[in-house]
């Protein structure tokens, strides 16, 4: 009875630890950032999309060509600010980090 | 070949011409917005042109000469987006604004159809989301998932399909590509499968009165299809698709810029039969010993040449060609002693155009554009005994002027047009209670006409658009159309339309109705010559309420459309269940259509579509001077569907479903006008496909009626196939049942610019 209430107990308590700490890394791996690239047509759009949300590590990806920014959500244990830059650069476009947060 | 060129030179568009205009971004401090991006875009969000003002806020940018979404930004300022026409303003001011990171707008999920609230007429687009969420492998597959457009069968052997809009046939719409007029007169029925969906960039659907510029034949509206850019997207794109009967299609793409001001893009499509013949049981599920599924081998080719000049001059060349042979009829069995009954059509299509536009004289947005299309085609087909063997040659040539009348709130399009249609018919039926000979029904056509339109945007929110064309028709003598629409948007939420316009057209009964080849009935042809051209009246309104939301909009239209034919083709099959009469209308022919359909972006990724729709249509038939109306035979009262999408972020996984909801229709007396009415049953097909998109390519698999529903007995008498009463042409609802396919996409090669 004893060893079953610590089995119990133990379980109670990796599931409440477990989100906790799935939350946790999942915070500490998502990082944000923003680069101004020299798009200018709906053409540049799509080739940043179609390019972008398949680079390692991109998990969430907003291109915007009102205001020739791509905003990328990505998983810092993966990628770098750097290497999506030079993604983007490979593209043939001028790139710029704009903000970060 | 030097003919050709000069042909091929000889021909000529009608484009929205660029105008170069200069204007400036100010802050509303008064100081300039430096730098900030400027953009021009479609009604459909599209881009048209973009640039980046100076440090000065100055710019300039090339702007079309009809309505279009002039959207600004800037750091630092909200974002200004304005609907402008054919002009800038000379400030554009933008309000100043803290920036918050915090509000980034993550990708959103593309809806596949969208109703435009920018054209004069009431308009549906189809994009590639659309085309893809089911297989699509031919256009006429391409509107399962549209509430505007439906999809019904000629006869339950070929399984051919044909469209419906607005409560009639397809024949009553007019198909263009790119402006250009397809699909018309020998082509209707075939001409659907010669355009694979995997080809297109867009559909666009207009329904009602139709712009008088694209000639008269117009009556319920219109469906435009935009092929994939050759300035757009990868260089190669390929696909195959095959389902569980090795139906097995498959297409490319590749797309070519050829020095500094051509570009080119080469299409291909094949589709096979691949299923053994061995496998019998695949074939003929219902057990009526007649195919299900025809055979089918199809090649298409077509090529497309864009032509861009420094001087605003702009030329479109396609060429185009298809050959199909489709089997199907009786299959082979042990111990069969008796002829087989077999259909065997063979068609043959070539097409070659250019669309050529230029600006002309000094106003600004003032243009020229000349369209030339010249098509062949060619149908060589056998019903068991009945026989039809027919060409069709067409011309198509249109020159418009575009101008407007002191500014552009006054816009008018004027011009003039000529096209020849030359038909031949020959005719046979070889079943011993019938014996026609062999009888030839040729027709020859000469049109020459010339239109104008004018576009008044002068108070607020209010388009108003009239259009009148006389044509002088060889066969038919003088033709003249009226048409008029009007768009009032008295707020950002309400769009409201109406519009009134005739639309004539000539019949060609026997190869618009082939589904009635694969019956044993009697074509009484005596009438087929003495013909009048139709036509019909069309009114129609629509409502359309947009709801902004967090996240999009949710979209409400409703719309009520009316066809009244003056003069119409009756294939009148009810009088004889052994016998098919043509003969001009005498009573009354009306049809009366409603829809009200309703999308929304639920949460992110998850996306509703719903549509309802009502149909009525009802036809006179004459006998002995005396006539019957009744509602109209094959035509379902009401149609629902619901299409729910849900895409996982970046659209890495899709998922669709699509339900549809096939209301009952009045199936065809057997004996006479008599009131005994007979219904259809109410039906319901279900779509479903699940899509996996990776860098180079996408996969997907999808089932189409995944609840295997069949029309019981779509052949009446299968068993004597040459005897009295013999009828496959009586279908309302699939004769295939549950198909589960799957397909890959492939997109490689540089982005084309």
């Amino acid at each position: 009875m004893k060893t079953r209430n610590l089995i119990l107990t133990a379980a109670a308590a990796f599931c409440l630890a477990a989100p906790a700490k799935a939350q946790e890394a999942k915070k500490n791996v998502s990082d944000t950032v923003t680069f101004t690239v020299s798009m200018h047509c709906e053409n540049c759009k799509k080739k940043v999309e179609n390019t972008m949300q398949f680079e390692k590590g991109v998990k969430d990806l907003n291109v915007s060509l009102a205001d020739k920014t791509v905003t990328i959500v990505y998983d810092s244990r993966k990628t770098t600010s750097a290497a999506l830059k030079e993604s983007l650069e490979k593209l043939n476009y001028t790139v710029e980090e704009k903000a970060r947060k | 070949m030097r003919y050709l060129l000069s042909a091929a030179l000889l021909f000529i568009s009608i484009s929205a011409f660029p105008q170069n205009v200069r204007s400036r971004v100010l802050g509303d401090d008064g100081a300039p917005a430096a730098f900030a991006n400027v953009a021009v875009l479609n009604p459909d969000s599209s881009l048209v042109a973009g640039t980046s003002a100076d440090a000065d806020g100055f710019f300039i940018i090339a702007v079309p000469n009809r309505k279009f979404t002039l959207a600004v930004s800037c750091v630092g300022y909200a974002k200004f987006s304005a609907e402008c026409d054919g002009r800038l303003p000379e400030n554009i001011v933008l309000k100043k604004q803290d920036i918050d990171l915090k509000e980034v707008d993550v990708t959103a999920h593309t809806q596949g159809q969208y109703l435009s609230r920018i054209d004069v007429r009431q308009m549906e687009s189809i994009n590639r989301t659309g085309l893809t969420k089911l297989a699509c492998c031919s256009l006429s597959e391409s509107f399962e998932n549209s509430g505007t457009t439906g999809t019904t069968y000629s006869d339950a052997i070929t399984g051919t399909r044909q469209i419906q809009m607005l409560g009639l046939s397809g024949i009553y719409v007019q198909t263009l590509a790119e402006n250009i007029p397809v699909f018309r007169g020998l082509n209707y029925l075939f001409g659907w499968n010669y355009t694979p969906a995997a080809w297109l960039k867009s559909i666009q659907i207009s329904k009602g009165a139709a712009s008088v510029t694209s000639g008269y034949e117009s009556v319920t509206g219109q469906i435009n299809t935009v092929f994939a850019s050759p300035a757009e997207g990868r260089q190669f794109y390929a696909d195959v698709y095959t389902d569980e009967y090795l139906m097995t299609d498959a297409n490319f793409v590749v797309k070519q810029r050829v020095g500094g001001k051509w570009r080119t893009a080469l299409f291909g499509h094949t589709t096979q039969s691949l299923m053994p013949e061995s496998a019998t049981q695949r074939h003929d599920r219902n057990g009526d010993g007649f195919a299900d599924m025809p055979k089918v081998r199809n090649i298409n080719l077509q090529n497309r040449w864009i032509y861009l000049g420094d001087n605003g001059l702009q030329s479109r060349f396609a060429v185009s060609a298809a050959t199909e042979k489709c089997d199907a009829g009786q299959m082979e069995m042990d111990g069969m002693q008796h002829e087989l009954y077999k259909t065997q059509i063979e068609n043959v299509d070539f097409q070659i155009s250019n669309k050529t536009g230029f600006p002309f004289g000094q106003k600004d947005g003032q243009s020229v554009g000349l369209i030339n299309s010249l098509s062949y085609h060619k149908t060589d087909a056998e019903f068991g005994r009945k026989s039809l063997y027919a060409t069709e040659l067409y011309y198509y040539g249109n020159l418009i002027f575009n101008s407007h009348i002191g500014n552009e709130n006054h816009k008018y399009a004027a011009g003039v047009s000529y096209i020849f249609d030359g038909l031949t018919n020959r005719f046979a039926d070889r079943l011993p209670k019938n014996l026609t000979p062999e009888t030839d029904f040729d027709k020859k056509e000469h049109s020459a006409g010339a239109f104008a339109e004018y576009s008044n945007y002068s108070v607020d929110n209010l388009i108003i658009s009239a259009g009148l064309r006389a044509d002088y028709n060889s066969r038919y003598h003088w033709l003249l159309t009226p048409r008029f629409n009007v768009k009032y948007s008295p707020t950002d939420i309400l769009t409201i339309r109406a519009s009134a316009g005739r639309g004539y057209r000539s019949a060609n009964p026997l190869s618009e109705n082939l589904g009635l080849f694969s019956t044993s009935r009697k074509f009484h042809t005596d009438q087929l010559q003495l013909l009048d051209i139709e036509a019909a009246w069309n009114y129609g309104a629509n409502l359309i309420l947009t709801v902004p939301t967090q996240r999009d909009n949710i979209v409400l239209n409703i719309d009520f459309y009316r066809t009244d034919f003056q003069s119409r083709t009756i294939c009148d099959i009810e009088r004889d269940r052994h016998a098919v009469f043509f003969y001009n209308l005498g009573g009354k022919s009306h049809a009366y259509a409603a829809q009200a359909d309703l999308s929304a972006t639920l949460f992110k990724g998850l996306t509703f579509y719903s549509a309802f729709r009502y149909n009525i249509q009802h036809i006179s038939y004459t006998q002995n001077a005396e006539n019957h109306t009744v509602e109209s035979p094959l035509v379902n009262r009401f149609k629902s569907l619901v299409n729910v999408s849900y895409a996982t972020n970046m659209r890495k996984w899709i998922f669709d479903a699509t339900v549809q909801l096939n209301g009952k229709c009045r199936l065809p007396n057997m004996d006479g006008y008599a009131k005994t009415e007979r219904y259809s049953n109410t039906y319901t097909i279900l779509f479903a496909q699940i899509t996996k998109r990776f860098k180079f390519v996408e996969i997907y698999v999808g089932a189409e009626n995944l609840t295997d529903y069949r029309q019981k007995n779509p052949i009446i008498a299968p068993d004597a196939p040459f005897g009295d009463d013999f009828d496959a042409s009586i279908v309302y609802a699939p004769v295939v049942g549950r198909k589960i396919y799957a397909g890959a996409r492939f997109n490689f090669g540089k982005y084309m610019d």
